[in-house]
């Protein structure tokens, strides 16, 4: 199936996000955060579980903190001693909901695209300046050396009989200087590079956006996520 | 704000490779914090404690890219380009990083302003990391209605603003240290 363009997605997922805030309760949040979450925890659960699991935590604290806070109404459950009230579930219901739409707008978004489609769709489609994509674009790229240091740097600590992974903040350190100073190092000899091979006459070129089917169907669902406050 | 005109004449391509080094290790920082943020929660006087240990953390993308650019405008990008690598890494933050990110970046761009981008040292990058704390406490208000008493709201200002200038300090020494 044809994906939906880059830019399109990057304007519902930060559409997404403003509406669980404008939506503060109630069933219209609960269908955007539905909607939302399932699709986006369904694309992307198996990509970053990560979210999954701090999703989970949260939601975890939030029960805590709900019961402390907003423990008053009417009782709803009873278990022992523990009496959960309106407000404890209402509260819950809200702010879990608010995030889970959240997570599952920006989960969406990245869990179709690569980081780096993502700089490169939003420069050419919605014209994102070249400060923000060059500098976005030239970190993803580092990351896999960075990657590829920092198992050297423990391959080094490992020989010495050093601890590999980092926990008090000299380990840390011993980590950060190397990676950041050979990034930095890099950053500037790919800045003279760059620079030498006429950097700043290059002109951005934009594809401007291009809609297919499948864009429009995900504008349908946008404009009926936005007008769900009239329904209810 | 750095308009795209004089964008063109002040920064140079080291200037945006060091802006990607920055977004980059900002936005790693940004998407561990979550972690520490949560566990920190759970600690004695954990309202407090979260905000005092991790909150700094998400202030360190704009005084570690001014430190190490020194130009104007070099804080609010490193602060929402570390916001925007967090977002499409992603975090269970969403998008509200980037809002946060743009408006911490713009708050600590004053402190480098109010001294008219000649100083770059742990002072100023303890002011920036502390003047990034109104605005996160006010998106916290506003957009996760984490409202509480005045006093309580005082004293979560006071955590994330101690924590900022903590972290703000370091990070503009760790520039110093790396230039």
């Amino acid at each position: 199936m044809d994906k939906p363009s880059v830019g399109i997605v990057f304007i519902y997922a930060l559409t997404i996000t403003l509406l669980a805030f404008i939506y503060r309760s109630g069933p219209p949040l609960v269908i955007v955060a539905l909607i939302n979450g399932l699709t986006g925890f369904t694309i992307g659960l198996k990509k970053h579980r990560f979210i999954a699991v701090l999703f989970l935590i949260t939601v975890w604290a939030l029960i805590i903190n709900a019961y402390f806070v907003a423990n008053t109404g009417e009782p709803v459950y009873v278990f022992g001693s523990i009496v959960v009230r309106e407000g404890m579930v209402e509260a819950v219901i809200n702010i879990s909901g608010r995030l889970l739409a959240i997570a599952g707008a920006a989960l969406i978004l990245v869990s179709l695209y690569t980081p780096l489609e993502i700089i490169k769709g939003l420069e050419s489609e919605l014209k994102l300046p070249k400060i923000i994509s060059f500098p976005l674009a030239y970190g993803l790229r580092l990351l896999p050396i960075m990657q590829r240091d920092y198992n050297e740097i423990r391959y080094a600590r490992k020989q010495r009989g050093y601890r590999t992974i980092p926990i008090t903040p000299n380990d840390i350190a011993s980590y950060l200087q190397i990676l950041v100073s050979l990034a930095i190092e890099r950053a500037i000899w790919t800045g003279i590079a760059i620079e030498l091979r006429g950097f700043h006459h290059r002109k951005t070129r934009y594809r401007g956006l291009r809609l297919k089917k499948i864009d429009y169907a995900l504008i349908t669902i946008l404009i009926i996520q936005s007008t769900l406050f009239l329904i209810y | 704000m750095v308009s795209s005109s004089r964008t063109r004449i002040m920064y140079t391509g080291i200037d945006y490779t060091l802006l990607g080094v920055v977004a980059i290790v900002s936005g790693l920082i940004f998407w561990g914090t979550w972690t520490v943020y949560k566990y920190a929660s759970f600690l004695p006087f954990g309202l407090y404690m979260s905000r005092l240990l991790s909150y700094g953390l998400w202030f360190i993308g704009a005084p570690l890219a001014a430190s190490l650019i020194r130009k104007p405008g070099s804080a609010f990008l490193g602060e929402t380009l570390g916001a925007l690598v967090e977002t499409i890494l992603p975090t269970a933050g969403g998008f509200t990083n980037l809002i946060y990110g743009v408006s911490q970046g713009a708050a600590s761009e004053i402190a480098y302003l109010l001294f008219r981008y000649k100083r770059y040292d742990m002072l100023t990058g303890a002011l920036a990391g502390a003047l990034a704390a109104p605005p996160c406490i006010a998106l916290d208000i506003l957009l996760f209605r984490e409202i509480f008493p005045i006093p309580v709201t005082m004293m979560l200002l006071a955590a994330a603003a101690a924590s900022g200038a903590i972290y703000g300090a370091i990070a503009a020494k760790v520039a110093q240290t790396l230039r």
